[in-house]
């Protein structure tokens, strides 16, 4: 999970910096893999000016260019675009910049004996689309801004890369991290803003989630937007987009893939005009197929949960869309989707299928059931915003309830299973920032449990919430006691220890190796054993589990001595396997 | 001379002349052989007269019976020779030294198993084992991983049938859950032991080893589990005090649970264990979730405790300087020897881990 500090600032009223927050989120269980300097990155990708497209004097594909990249005299590019001409505003990547296509890193050098300062760039060079056939051809309004660089130059900004454990979906939304930080007195998490959206005209698609067994679709939540211009997206929205490592496609993706991240809430936008009267939610039927976005196609087993019009497959709900809906940049009208998809069901099929995506990876782990709505008003507001367009009333099919899970919590299971003192008070105002309703009735707490936390189940879940908010460095340490009641090896396991010791007092060095081999080895050595295949071994020489100690020691006996060490003794001491539920200790020894 | 004399000279000096066993049979076949010299004369009889027959009929046989009687001696004289030779070669001389014993190595694994076994040993844990092929309920259902959640994916598993029950343990955590279904709590044990997961690059091996630790009784608490890593991790550096953080994290078969990192920093190009700013994480850890404790037949209303995972192979690269996780496998002599232990050299208390 990808974000920055001034993503945090829309959640979190806070004054703490940026590495304080860092320290913060490992201490409250938010793992900080990396921080990344955007700028490190993209900053360097400044707008430049053609102010000469000579020919190559040794290449008659190539032009060498006199750029102007802002400094005082101009530089000598080697360019092989097609469009590259006099007066061409375009993109100059300095050497010593690294192009995100390929990661490659630039440096100064000699094409067809002239040298090159650097290089000019394409769309997919800078991942900012396929376009790939020429360099970036910028209009007049950047005549101004020669020299600047192309994706701003906020200095120091960073994106904070976190390792969210598959129990917390909630923190795979901005909103989730901003909640735990305010809970951790790092600040205050703020209202969501709620414009009212005027939703003026109808909705008039047939939505229906087929009474199917094991239906994963249990909420489908839809809207329609009428009359949209989708076009590029605004700065601000391109820059989180960047952010996240994704690729700006248009406002109208853009923004799904904002909310997604935002809120943990997946959307999907389709092409309201290419679906074909009406939408069931449904299971597949075994040998259907469909063309998903990532441009390929899939045949579907039986029962995996699609979307789909009178005409087929529209997509599979919560992993991915098809191709056959999907928004151009010209799309006028829109059906948006939020929905909620049952886990499990999405994990099977998304396995079976080998696909993942970022809503299947949310899906899989639980996305709240009751934001479906303030993601499509957050979503709408925003196409609104961006785009235009008049919205529908909201569409919710539901063929499920879901009920926030109660808790009777005794604030004494805290000190009894950390062995801290935290005061009932501390704890009920850390779980209410966390989001749990409280009610105290007699001794115990009464709490609900928000849904937006489906790792919550009982107490202990609720111990771990409070001490990791209080943090693991408050608990305090108890010297073990040295004291021994049962020995501590027991026969067998002494004469382990003995045999291995004095086989190697003999001479013999201990090895160890797998314990796989390669079954055309083991076939020599197993006598009357049956071979023990793995199904899925790391490599097809190491496909077997060993019946011998044998064939492993021969193998490496035999790269010593292609090592040149003639007079060797080794020996390994260590389970071998007779059948898939029978193993045994054996000792073995070679001397060469 | 005639033609027939000059070839007579010429295999007698032939004969003469050589020391080799080969050579000599070669002139042999040369001679005497089916279509050799001899032969080859004798069929020239039939175009001969009766007179010129018998003259040079005896003359072939002279020469026949006088090549004949050097080639046995010449023979005879060389195999001879080289017998002595060979006696003379093969001569043992018991003044030379013996072979020099070298003594054998332990493997830097078993040795630092030991360490740790000692360690723990003096705070009353003893040492329990489990097999190295398990199934699916004792390696993930019955320690809280449920069918189909994405907690599983963090293990790659190596499966050893098709419906996906009997595996190769991915973690050592199972013999907590055969320990505590075959006896009675209060439980107080560490299992290191193989483990295996099908990844293998710079950093991961299709087999490694790790160190389980379980401690269940009626008032076990985060603190005993703080105070007893603690402890681990100073004996183990054996230094007198480590930078040490309990950071959250999760584990289904814990809660709540932690990673715990020490801290380290790099001076000449080594690794300083226990202080600077840096963080290394080594173990997890935390309190043995109750519906494990429920699924191994023990009452979570009565008792409770801590349990946790070490990477034995990582505390042996960082207390041993070993870079490459994939030499610890590669049985390469000169590893062996260079990282190897000597086995008198046994980890105790009383004179301390290591030398």
């Amino acid at each position: 999970m990808k974000f920055t500090k001034d993503w945090l600032d829309v959640h979190l009223k806070t004054i703490k910096s940026e590495s304080q927050i860092i320290q913060k989120l490992n201490s409250i269980g938010l793992e900080v893999e990396k921080v990344e300097s955007i700028k490190s990155e993209l900053s360097d990708f400044v707008i430049a000016k053609i102010i000469k497209a000579n020919k190559h004097p040794n290449a008659d594909r190539l032009k060498l260019c006199d750029v102007d990249i802002g400094k005082n005299e101009t530089l000598k590019v080697v360019c092989g675009a097609p469009n590259a001409r006099d007066g061409l505003l375009t993109i100059y990547a300095p050497p010593g910049s690294v192009i995100p296509k390929n990661g490659m890193k630039l440096e100064i050098s000699k094409i067809r004996g002239e040298t090159s300062y650097g290089m000019l760039c394409s769309e997919s060079e800078l991942k900012l689309s396929n376009e790939s056939e020429g360099i970036i051809d910028l209009n007049d309004k950047y005549k101004t801004k020669i020299g600047k660089s192309f994706f701003g130059e906020k200095k120091g900004k960073n994106v904070i890369e976190l390792s969210i454990t598959p129990n917390r979906p909630d923190c795979l939304g901005v909103r989730g991290i901003a909640r735990d930080l305010a809970a951790s007195n790092f600040g205050k998490l703020k209202e969501l803003k709620k414009n009212k959206i005027k939703k003026i005209i109808k909705h008039n698609l047939k939505i229906k989630i087929e009474k199917n067994k094991k239906q994963a679709c249990s909420i489908f939540g839809s809207c329609i937007i009428k009359n949209i211009k989708n076009t590029e997206s605004p700065g601000w929205l391109k820059n989180r987009i960047l952010a996240l490592g994704l690729r700006p496609i248009s406002a109208v993706v853009d923004i799904t893939n904002y909310v997604m991240f935002d809120l943990n809430r997946p959307l999907h936008a389709y092409d309201l005009n290419k679906i074909k009267n009406k939408i069931t939610i449904r299971n597949s039927k075994k040998g259907e197929s469909f063309k998903a976005l990532d441009n390929k196609n899939y045949t579907l087993d039986k029962d995996m949960c699609v979307i789909s019009d009178d005409e087929g497959v529209l997509g599979l709900g919560g992993i991915i869309g098809g191709e056959r809906s999907g928004t151009e940049i010209n799309t006028k009208n829109l059906l948006l989707e939020s929905a909620y998809f049952d886990p499990a069901i999405i994990r099977k099929t998304a396995k079976k299928l080998d696909l993942n995506s970022d809503a299947k990876f949310r899906f899989e782990r639980g996305v709240d059931p009751q934001s479906v709505t303030a993601g499509l008003e957050s979503a709408v507001e925003l196409i609104l915003e961006i785009c235009g367009g008049e919205v529908s009333k909201f569409d919710i099919q539901q063929t499920r309830k879901f009920k926030d899970l109660e808790i009777k919590f005794d604030t004494k299971m805290v000190s009894k299973i950390t062995g801290s003192n935290i005061n009932s008070n501390e704890i009920k105002k850390i779980l209410s920032n966390l989001g749990f309703t409280i009610k105290t009735k007699g001794k115990f707490l009464n709490i609900k449990v928000p849904s937006w936390r489906p790792d919550i189940f009982g107490e202990v879940d609720l111990v771990e919430e409070v001490i990791r908010i209080v943090g693991f460095e408050k608990i305090k340490s108890i010297e073990p006691e040295k004291k021994r009641t049962k020995p501590t090896l027991n026969f067998f396991q002494k004469h382990f220890h003995l045999a291995q010791r004095s086989v190697a007092s003999k001479g013999y060095l201990e090895t160890i190796t797998w314990s796989f081999t390669d079954e055309k080895i083991n076939s020599k050595f197993k006598e009357n054993l049956e071979s023990i295949k793995i199904i899925n071994p790391i490599s097809s020489d190491l496909n077997v589990l060993r019946n011998s100690l044998y064939p492993n020691l021969i193998f490496y006996l035999e790269k010593n001595l292609n090592r040149g060490f003639g007079d060797q003794a080794i020996f390994e001491i260590g389970p071998t396997f007779t059948g898939k539920k029978t193993w045994s200790t054996k000792n073995c020894c070679l001397r060469n | 001379m005639s033609d027939f004399e000059k070839k007579i000279l010429e295999f007698k000096n032939r004969l003469n002349s050589t020391q080799d066993s080969k050579e000599i049979e070669s002139i042999r076949t040369d001679i005497f052989s089916k279509n050799g010299f001899i032969n080859s004369q004798f069929k020239k009889l039939g175009s001969l007269s009766e007179d010129e027959k018998r003259t040079f009929a005896s003359s072939i046989n002279n020469a026949k019976q006088e090549l004949l009687d050097i080639f046995r001696s010449k023979s005879t004289e060389v195999s001879d020779k080289d017998l002595n030779e060979k006696i003379k070669k093969e001569k043992i001389d018991v003044t030379l030294p013996e072979k020099e014993f070298k003594i054998g190595k332990i493997h830097p694994v078993s040795q630092v198993i030991d360490e740790i076994s000692c360690i723990f040993s003096e705070i009353g844990f003893s040492v329990e084992e489990g097999p190295d092929v398990e199934n699916d309920y004792n390696n993930f259902t019955a320690l809280n991983t449920p069918e189909d959640h994405p907690a599983k994916d963090m293990h790659d598993t190596f499966y050893l049938d098709e419906d996906m029950k009997t595996l190769l343990r991915t973690h050592t955590s199972p013999v907590q859950v055969r320990t505590m279904l075959k006896g009675k709590p209060p439980f107080k044990i560490i299992a290191p032991g193989r483990t295996y997961r099908s990844d293998s690059d710079q950093t991961h091996t299709p087999m490694f080893h790790q160190l389980e630790g379980l401690h269940i009784d009626k008032s076990i608490n985060m603190g005993h589990l703080k105070g007893c890593l603690n402890y681990f991790i100073k004996e183990f550096f054996e230094v007198d005090k480590i930078k040490m953080r309990f950071r959250p994290s999760h584990f289904p078969f814990t809660e709540p649970s932690a990673e715990v990192d020490i801290g380290y920093r790099i001076e000449n190009n080594k690794i300083i264990i226990g202080e600077g700013d840096k963080w290394l994480e080594v173990l997890g850890c935390g309190m043995v979730h109750p519906n494990v404790l429920k699924n191994c037949k023990v009452d979570p209303k009565i008792y409770q405790g801590f349990a946790f995972g070490i990477g034995i192979d990582r505390l042996a690269m960082l207390k041993y300087g070993i870079n490459d996780l994939r030499s610890f496998f590669e049985c390469d002599y000169r590893w062996l020897n260079y990282y190897g232990f000597d086995p008198l050299d046994v980890p105790t208390n009383y004179r301390g881990l290591s030398k």
